[in-house]
C-alpha cells in the first residue's frame, strides 16, 4: 500500500531540508501512528541514499514505442549516430578519474565487500580500500593532473571521496610519498589518519600513519598539520617534519637540509669513496654497486670515478671502466640526475659514449641508452657547432627511438650536472643540463625494457661505447622530478 | 564529516585499544562489505541527511575498537546496527537541542523498521538501475538534477519556473513510481505475483 500524496510530499520536505516545524509535527505524529506510512518513509529515505550513492549508474534512456513506429530509417541511423555520440561523451564524462599505476607484488583492492587483485591501469572509485602486503607497493595516479600517491609496503589507504575539489583520503596505517599538483583555492586535498589531518594545497611529502603517531615529511610546499580534536592546524613547510601523537599537539621539527630525507630516492652513489671497487649507496636502501677497473681522481676538484682514460680504440673489454648496479626495480616513470666531465679531445669524431644504459641481452636490444655523440668533425676555423651533442636512445626488438639534444648541447673540460626524466608509459622523455631542458618530446618508445642491472659508462651490451671522461654524484628517483628540484640539485 | 572519524578515534581509540593487524584485515574486509547497507540504514534514522557520513565516521570507529568483542560466524550486519542504533542516538543527544529530530521512541520504530530492509540493499539497488530506466522523461530528468546535479528543491524551482510545491509533488510522484516498480522487482523475485 501507497500512502497518501500529501504524507509524500512530506517526505520529500524532509528530504529536501525544506519541512517547517509544523509540517515535522505532522510528518512524527504519522510516522508514530502509522506503520505503512513508516515502512513507506524508511523506504523512500533509502531510496534516496541509494541514488545518492550510485552516481555511476547507468540509466537506459526509454524508447518509446510510437516514437519507433514514426521514425523512418534515416532518423533512426541518426539516433545511433547521437547514441554513438553521446555514448562517447558520456564515457569521457564518466571515465574514472584515477587509477592504479606501477603496481609491484600482491595489492588488494577492497570494493563492496569483495577483494580485487590490483593491476596496473585499474579505475579507483569513491570508496575503495587499497592495501598493500608487505615487500609490495603502488601508485593511485590522477590522470588529468599530476598528482599521485605512493603506497609504500604494508599499507591501508581508503579513498573516501576522489572529486576534484573534493579529494579526501584516510590513511589507515602504512606510509605514502605524496606528490600534488596545485589544488583548487579553498578546496585542499585532505589526508587524515586517527591522529590529525593534513590539508594540502600542492606539493610533496611523506606520510605514515603509525600505531602511537603520525608523521609528515615535507620536501617541498607546506601543508597543514591540524591534531584530532585542535581547532587549528600549524603549518609544516619545507625541509620541516610533523608529527602528531594522541594528545592532538603538533610538534614541528626544522631539519638540516642534509638531513632531509630526498622523497622517492631510489639510488644514490655519491662516488667519492676514492678507493676500493664498490659505490656505495647513500640512500639507505642498500643497493650498492660494483665498479670495474676503478680509477679514482680528484683532478678537477671533486672526488669522482674516472672512466677508460687513454683507452686505444681496439682496447679490450677488461680495461673498461663501468660501474654495474644491483637489480633496480625501476620503475615506469624515474628520473636518473649524475655530474658529468667530457674530455674535449676524447669527444671528437662521431664517437658515441655511453654515459648510462640497461639495453643488451642475448637475443638482442632492449632497453634505454643516454649516449654522449661526438661533436661533428669540421674544418678547423669553421663557425658552427662543435660541442657534443646528448642522445637518448630506446630499443626493443627493431623497433628504436632516438631523441638528440642540440648540439653544442654538452660543454667539455668542465662539470655538468645532467638530470634525464624518463616516463615510459607516456612515451615522453626530458634531458635538462645544468638545470635547464634541453630537449623534451614524447620521442620514446613506451615498449622497451626497465630491467636492470643498469650500467654507467659502458652497454651492457658486449660493454660497447665506453665512456671517456668522469662521473660523480649518481642518483636514481622512483619518480620524475620537478624542474626547481633539479635546479637545485643542479646548483650544489 | 571529513575529521569525524579521526576526531571520534582521538576520543574513545587509545593505541591500546588498536586490533591487531590481521582482525584490521577482517574488520576491513567485513565493514566495506555492509558500508553501503549501514549507509542506508543509518540514513533512514537521520532527518539531516548530512548528519548521515558524520554518524557513519563515529560508527565505523566504535567498530573498529569493538571488534574484537564481535563473535565470528555471528551476523556482522545485525551488531553493526545495533552500534549505529545507539551512535545515532547519541548524536542526537549532543545536537537535540538546537535541530528537530525524531523522539527517541519513534527513532527505535524507525531502526525495527529500516534493519530487515537492508537485507535485500543489494537486490534493490539492482533494481533501482533498471527501474530508473523505465521512469518517464520528466521524472527521471528532475532525479537527476537532484541527486546527480545536486541541486536544490529551491533552485529547480527556479530553473524550472515552477513552485516548490509543485517541485516536491513531481518528486514525490517520481520516488513514489521508483518504490513501486522496484517492489514489483522484489516480488518477481520472490514469485509473488503484482
Amino acid at each position: 500500500m501507497t500512502p497518501d500524496r500529501e504524507f509524500q510530499v512530506l517526505c520529500v520536505a524532509a528530504n529536501l531540508g525544506t519541512i517547517t516545524p509544523e509540517e515535522f509535527a505532522r510528518l512524527e505524529q504519522r510516522l508514530a501512528t502509522d506503520a505503512v506510512a513508516r515502512r513507506y518513509y524508511v523506504k523512500f529515505v533509502q531510496l534516496q541514499g541509494m541514488i545518492d550513492r550510485s552516481p555511476g549508474l547507468r540509466v537506459n534512456e526509454p524508447t518509446h514505442g510510437r516514437t519507433r513506429k514514426i521514425i523512418p530509417l534515416i532518423l533512426a541511423l541518426a539516433a545511433c549516430f547521437v547514441g554513438l555520440v553521446g555514448g562517447a561523451a558520456a564515457w569521457f564524462a564518466w571515465s574514472p578519474v584515477l587509477g592504479m599505476e606501477d603496481v609491484r607484488g600482491p595489492v588488494t583492492i577492497l570494493r563492496k565487500g569483495r577483494s580485487l587483485p590490483a593491476t596496473n591501469g585499474i579505475a579507483l572509485r569513491a570508496g575503495d580500500v587499497i592495501r598493500t602486503e608487505p615487500d609490495a607497493s603502488a601508485t593511485v595516479a590522477w590522470r588529468h593532473e599530476k598528482t599521485s600517491l605512493r603506497l609504500e609496503s604494508d599499507t591501508v589507504l581508503r579513498l573516501a571521496s576522489v572529486a576534484d575539489g573534493d579529494k579526501r583520503f584516510y590513511l589507515l596505517t602504512g606510509t605514502l610519498t605524496a606528490s600534488v599538483a596545485k589544488q583548487p583555492p579553498g578546496q585542499p586535498m585532505l589526508l587524515e589518519t586517527r591522529f590529525g589531518r593534513l590539508e594540502v594545497i600542492g606539493t610533496r611529502f611523506e606520510l605514515s600513519s603509525l600505531p602511537d603517531r603520525m608523521h609528515v615529511n615535507v620536501e617541498s610546499g607546506s601543508v597543514i598539520l591540524t591534531g584530532a580534536g585542535q581547532p587549528e592546524g600549524r603549518i609544516i613547510a619545507f625541509c620541516q617534519a610533523g608529527t602528531v601523537g594522541p594528545s592532538g599537539h603538533v610538534e614541528v621539527k626544522t631539519l638540516p637540509p642534509k638531513r632531509t630525507a630526498p622523497i622517492g630516492l631510489m639510488a644514490h652513489w655519491p662516488l667519492n669513496e676514492g678507493k676500493g671497487d664498490i659505490a656505495h649507496d647513500t640512500s639507505g636502501n642498500g643497493l650498492d654497486a660494483s665498479i670495474q677497473n676503478p680509477r679514482w681522481t680528484t683532478d678537477a676538484g671533486k672526488p669522482a670515478l674516472l672512466f677508460s682514460p687513454n683507452l686505444k680504440k681496439h682496447a679490450s673489454v677488461k680495461s673498461r671502466t663501468f660501474i654495474r648496479s644491483p637489480e633496480l626495480a625501476l620503475p615506469p616513470a624515474f628520473t636518473i640526475t649524475l655530474w658529468l666531465w667530457m674530455n674535449r679531445e676524447d669527444s671528437a669524431g662521431r664517437l658515441l659514449q655511453t654515459v648510462f644504459s640497461n639495453s643488451g641481452s642475448q637475443s638482442g636490444l632492449d632497453g634505454f641508452s643516454l649516449l654522449v655523440r661526438g661533436r661533428p668533425s669540421k674544418p678547423a676555423g669553421t663557425p658552427g657547432p662543435d660541442e657534443p651533442s646528448l642522445s637518448l636512445r630506446t630499443d626493443h626488438g627493431n623497433r628504436n627511438k632516438n631523441m638528440v639534444s642540440p648540439p653544442m648541447a654538452l660543454a667539455t673540460d668542465s662539470w655538468r650536472f645532467l638530470a634525464v626524466k624518463i616516463d615510459r608509459s607516456k612515451g615522453r622523455a626530458e634531458i635538462s643540463l645544468d638545470g635547464k631542458t634541453v630537449c623534451t618530446r614524447p620521442a620514446i618508445g613506451t615498449d622497451f625494457s626497465l630491467a636492470s642491472p643498469l650500467f654507467f659508462g659502458v652497454t651492457p651490451h658486449q660493454y660497447n661505447t665506453p665512456l671517456k671522461g668522469k662521473m660523480r654524484d649518481i642518483r636514481i628517483y622512483k619518480r620524475l622530478l620537478d624542474p626547481d628540484e633539479i635546479r637545485q640539485l643542479a646548483d650544489h | 564529516m571529513n575529521t569525524a572519524i579521526w576526531r571520534a578515534a582521538q576520543e574513545i581509540v587509545q593505541p591500546d585499544d588498536m586490533p591487531p593487524e590481521s582482525a584490521n584485515d577482517d574488520f576491513l574486509r567485513q565493514f566495506v562489505s555492509i558500508e553501503p547497507r549501514l549507509h542506508s540504514y543509518v540514513r533512514s534514522l537521520v532527518i539531516h541527511r548530512e548528519d548521515t557520513e558524520d554518524i557513519l565516521q563515529e560508527v565505523a570507529i566504535v567498530l573498529w575498537r569493538k571488534h574484537s568483542e564481535f563473535a565470528p560466524g555471528s551476523n556482522f550486519t545485525a551488531w553493526a546496527c545495533r552500534v549505529a542504533y545507539h551512535e545515532v542516538l547519541h548524536y542526537q543527544r549532543r545536537h537535540e537541542r538546537s535541530r528537530i529530530e525524531f523522539n527517541e521512541e519513534l527513532l527505535r520504530q524507525i531502526a525495527a523498521d529500516a534493519e530487515p530492509l537492508i537485507a535485500d540493499y543489494d537486490v534493490r539497488e539492482n533494481a533501482l538501475a533498471s527501474c530508473l530506466g523505465k521512469l518517464p522523461e520528466d521524472d527521471l530528468g528532475l532525479v537527476r538534477q537532484r541527486h546527480w546535479q545536486g541541486i536544490s528543491g529551491r533552485d529547480l524551482a527556479r530553473q524550472l519556473g515552477r513552485s516548490e510545491s509543485s517541485i516536491s509533488r513531481a518528486l514525490a510522484r517520481a520516488y513514489t513510481r521508483l518504490l513501486a516498480c522496484i517492489d514489483r522487482h522484489l516480488k518477481a523475485r520472490e514469485g509473488i505475483p503484482a
